[in-house]
């Protein structure tokens, strides 16, 4: 995958199925950070709730916004 | 480079309809045969002064419109595009071969060269200044390219965006501006001296026409442009006019989304856009009237200096 | 000019046959152009992009058609990521409720990277499944993403009852389309033909638990009962340097013909095998010996009259069809193949009115 940032954004390339997505840089930089130890089709998952979750949520409230990714990313990984 | 002064109409009749009308757009060679005089007229009016070929050059793409033979042609003639003998197109009607001919050329450069990233959008340059405008419905990126050739701007397309993998530059293809709709009114409005083909009604996208691509342009056909400004405009005839400099992670998706050929390209093709996004300013504008797009891009190009 | 002579002077066809007639020209005067034209044509310029690539020609191809051969090679390495991407998701779809399936045709190339791959351009997933798991198949799939082509009722049971697949499923967001098969030839054919010898031999992917390549010389029975059966030859030539190239990877890897033939008797494929053979010969150079191609001349069990019809007719609708290379009668030629095909595949009774039916529309 390439992560490729510009101010609070990140818009990620997945090579394997061409597709890309926008993700908050926060977010992006957890994905970054767990990629090296979790397998690929953990993180699209990740990448799909995550592009849903932020259509819904209140951007506003970073750490909160933060903490609710930790909890879906920790019932993926569970 | 030097354009081609020209033939007569009959001569370039006689030709296409026999071995082939041989010239250079772009960087593409073409030799297209037809029978039709509507096609020898489209020829000459908008492609009489491309370079001509040597006869033993390559032709990248063989290129024949014609008249589908059969039972149906006596009831509905109707004209088929093809490359090399594939129809790629459902026949339409005779009366839009012109357009026929046009949305095939656009097919084959979107299909196979793919040496460039090809981006759904106009791209003018004025002063070392380019602008690509990204073509999504609702745009007026048409009429606003258009306009902008008689301000002094000049045409490299008014389609599509060909970058060049290897260095990045953009690569000019003018050709005819092709305008549909209100577009004509509003350029035959603005701008008497706009030199337009005969309508062409009932196609897909309704009444289009065609707008001369000015001779300095096609002069300039082989001079490269850098990428320096992405523009997107919005038409809304209600909504008050605006100029936002756009966040680079959002226009990054957006051209995505308009790259004929990114899934061809794959990590290459991303790699590429990201480094147009890196070196070019973005902007959304917004506006209700030609006029206030000009005044908006006079703008955005005016601060880039 | 005769049709022989036609074959032999095209260029396209000079090259499949032996890549290396290339490495005694030059390449700037060679002409290139008309190379890519008749590939273009065949759906092949991929194919010999690629394997011109891979010689030592390629460099000193002139700029402009070299360009061409590229955007090729990218173009066929964009439609594998996509062919493995399908056929994983397949995979994901189909394994947790235990369904196995066989991948068939191109995308079976492309996943086992053999030398059909090369160049291959994809275009509908084809896989084959039990009989007994078609409807859960097909279920499963629906509830994750595809939807199943409209059709009338006509049409659905030409499918369902006649056919040996289900009609179409198209992917709501990748826009691709899927072919679930249960068998290779169609149940309404009396045939001596049993889908379970196929997956006896089939190959099960080593990490994906399921997932199944035919043997090769399956593979080579498979794709030649779906060339001469189909009596659709609009990728003919394609679908022959398929042949070609899997029957020579067969050759090389020391397998024996005389098992191939057996293989086919046994399956009762052997009409199949044998214009399979000949076509790839006559056409390709396929290094099949005389004593080879004579026994299974035998096999198909064809009379003389029909031996002869059908060479006239394979061999033009199996040549380019480029301008540069156009045998005469070509559009009467495909004509009778196709009906040929719905014939060999329907009783006459069924036939006639399908075909009637079909004109309609």
């Amino acid at each position: 995958m390439i992560f490729k940032y510009w101010n609070d954004q990140c818009v990620i390339y997945q090579h394997s199925s061409g597709d890309t997505h926008l993700l908050s840089r926060t977010n992006a930089k957890i994905l970054e950070l767990l990629r090296l130890q979790t397998p690929e089709q953990v993180i699209i998952d990740y990448i799909m709730s995550e592009s849903i979750a932020s259509n819904v949520e209140d951007a506003s409230n970073i750490l909160e916004v933060t903490s609710k990714s930790f909890d879906r990313l920790n019932l993926l990984l569970a | 480079m030097d354009i081609d002064s020209g033939v007569s109409y009959r001569q370039l009749s006689k030709l296409t309809s026999t071995s082939g009308f041989k010239f250079r757009v772009g960087p593409f060679h073409l030799r297209l045969t037809s029978k039709l005089p509507s096609i020898s007229a489209h020829l000459h009016q908008h492609y009489n002064h491309y370079p001509r070929l040597e006869a033993d050059a390559f032709i990248d793409f063989h290129l024949s419109v014609d008249r589908r033979s059969g039972i149906r042609s006596v009831i509905k003639p109707q004209v088929i595009f093809a490359l090399d003998g594939y129809q790629p197109f459902t026949p339409l009607p005779l009366d839009q071969a012109a357009a026929q001919f046009e949305w095939g050329f656009n097919w084959c450069i979107a299909g196979s060269m793919h040496q460039y990233l090809i981006i759904h959008s106009a791209v003018i340059e004025k002063n070392g200044v380019s602008i690509i405008m990204p073509g999504q419905p609702g745009s007026g990126k048409s009429t606003l390219c258009a306009a902008l050739l008689f301000e002094g701007w000049r045409l490299l397309s008014d389609e599509m965006a060909l970058i060049s993998l290897a260095d990045l530059t953009i690569q000019p293809v003018p050709r005819p501006v092709s305008l549909k709709n209100k577009s004509i009114d509003i350029i035959r409005h603005h701008y008497s001296n706009a030199k337009f083909s005969a309508l062409i009604n009932g196609t897909s996208k309704g009444t289009v026409c065609n707008l001369e691509a000015p001779l300095e342009s096609i002069r300039q056909q082989d001079i490269p442009a850098n990428p320096g400004l992405i523009v997107f405009p919005k038409y809304d005839s209600k909504a008050r006019p605006f100029i936002r400099p756009k966040e680079k992670a959002n226009a990054c998706i957006e051209l995505i989304d308009n790259t004929f050929n990114f899934n061809i390209l794959q990590g290459q093709g991303f790699q590429a856009i990201t480094d147009i996004i890196d070196k070019a300013d973005c902007y959304d504008i917004g506006y209700q009237n030609l006029q206030q797009a000009l005044d908006a891009i006079e703008e955005i190009a005016g601060a880039q200096d | 000019m005769n049709i022989i002579a036609k074959i032999d002077s095209t260029l396209l066809i000079q090259f499949l046959r032996n890549t290396s007639v290339l490495d005694n020209i030059s390449p700037k005067i060679y002409d290139w152009e008309t190379l890519i034209r008749q590939a273009r044509h065949a759906n092949l310029l991929s194919r010999i992009a690629v394997l011109l690539k891979q010689s030592e020609i390629f460099e000193s191809i002139p700029g402009k058609p070299k360009l061409h051969f590229l955007n090729a090679i990218k173009l066929s390495q964009a439609h594998e990521r996509s062919a493995r991407w399908e056929m994983q998701d397949i995979h994901k779809v189909l394994s947790p409720h235990n369904i196995s399936f066989i991948l068939l045709k191109g995308c079976a190339y492309i996943w086992q990277k053999n030398n059909a791959s090369l160049g291959r351009l994809f275009g509908d997933t084809d896989i084959l499944v039990k009989k007994v798991d078609i409807r859960k198949a097909e279920k499963i799939l629906v509830h994750n993403g595809w939807v199943t082509t409209k059709l009338d009722e006509y049409d659905q049971r030409y499918y369902r009852n006649w056919m040996h697949e289900i009609p179409p499923l198209h992917h709501t967001s990748r826009h691709t389309t899927l072919d679930v098969h249960h068998s290779i030839i169609p149940p309404i054919i009396k045939s001596g033909f049993n889908i379970t010898r196929l997956w006896e031999d089939a190959i099960e992917d080593k990490e994906n638990a399921g997932l199944f390549t035919l043997s090769l010389p399956d593979m080579i029975l498979h794709s030649a009962t779906h060339l001469f059966q189909e009596g659709e030859f609009d990728n003919g030539l394609r679908d022959l340097v398929d042949l070609d190239t899997l029957m020579r990877q067969y050759d090389a890897s020391n397998n024996d013909w005389n098992a191939l033939i057996t293989r086919a008797q046994d399956l009762d494929l052997a009409r199949f095998l044998y214009f399979a053979m000949a076509y790839c010969k006559k056409i390709l150079g396929t290094p099949i010996p005389d004593s080879t191609l004579l026994q299974a001349q035998k096999n198909s069990t064809l009379s003389f009259m029909k031996i002869w019809l059908f060479d006239k007719l394979f061999t033009r609708v199996l040549c380019p069809a480029h301008s540069t290379c156009n045998p005469r009668g070509l559009k009467l030629v495909s004509f009778l193949l196709f009906i040929r095909s719905h014939w060999i595949r329907m009783p006459l009774h069924i036939l006639i009115p399908h075909l009637l039916i079909k004109s309609h529309r």
